[in-house]
């Protein structure tokens, strides 16, 4: 099992909407609310979600909270690309003793 | 010989090329037979036709127990292209957040062996990367002003104003 909170928070579309809208700008809740047609509580929720994967961090000034990305947070999606670049090489040597054993 | 675009070689891909001795018909079976195919890459019940669905059976090396597969190009002996949905070690990962896309690509060498070209790519995380990138500069910059804030807290800075470049790639649903 591999970030399993990070494929999660990023398995909803809405929530992957969000992400987008904040790796191009940092915002406040209600900035981020402008862009969707849900509610302030469910983008909160949103939120939520996506800061415990630790794919959004938040920023408290004063009463204001402010959000933004966390790329860090990409990094068990990209270990899991990694893993093919360890897989198909090893197969693509087993392809080759398999090719020689065959009938012509 | 009719070879689709290939695939973009971004950072997001994984590819593997080498020389073979066998000829791309060989090739081709030990690609597309079942028995064959398992021997080297894992239980499958293949069809190389456009449109089937197959699986393989996943091995612990690549974190999924089933790879959910459909056809997306099949044109013997030079072109196959699969879909691969992986799953995360058995648990249901909805909306396609590990999909992508294997491609082999067989070119007849000069002295009848085959040149194999394969691509793994179409990652949703790679989109997902390139959109974080966008995020990076600024994120350092915040980091700055928000240190330079707790300095002063009587007197916080306004809230910074962002400089990331609008754009990058969109996702793609």
């Amino acid at each position: 099992m591999i970030g399993a909170d990070v494929f999660r928070a990023l398995a909803d579309p809405t929530r992957r909407a969000v992400y987008e809208r904040l790796a191009r700008r940092e915002m406040s809740v209600s900035e981020l609310k402008a862009g969707f047609a849900i509610s302030q509580p469910a983008i909160s929720q949103h939120l939520a979600a996506l800061r415990g994967a630790g794919l959004v961090r938040e920023r408290r000034q004063g009463r204001h909270a402010y959000y933004r990305i966390d790329p860090g947070g990409l990094a068990p999606l990209v270990d899991w690309i990694d893993r093919y670049r360890a897989f198909w090489p090893k197969r693509i040597e087993k392809l080759k003793d398999v090719l020689k054993g065959m009938d012509p | 010989m009719s070879h689709e675009a290939e695939p973009d070689d971004t950072a997001e891909s994984v590819i593997v090329e080498c020389d073979l001795a066998e000829p791309p018909a060989k090739v081709w079976r030990a690609l597309t037979e079942p028995a064959l195919l398992a021997s080297w890459l894992m239980p499958n019940d293949i069809r190389p036709e456009v449109g089937a669905r197959f699986t393989l059976q996943g091995v612990a090396d690549v974190g999924s127990d089933i790879i959910a597969c459909e056809i997306l190009a099949a044109e013997p002996p030079h072109l196959l292209r699969y879909s691969w949905r992986g799953n995360d070690a058995g648990r249901h990962t909805p909306d396609r957040i590990l999909d992508s896309t294997v491609t082999f690509v067989l070119t007849e060498t000069a002295n009848g062996g085959t040149h194999l070209r394969l691509v793994h790519d179409g990652f949703p995380v790679g989109r997902l990367q390139s959109i974080a990138c966008l995020a990076t500069v600024p994120a350092r910059i915040a980091d700055l002003e928000v240190e330079r804030a707790r300095r002063r807290v009587r007197h916080p800075l306004p809230v910074i104003a962002n400089t990331a470049t609008q754009g990058g790639r969109r996702w793609a649903a």
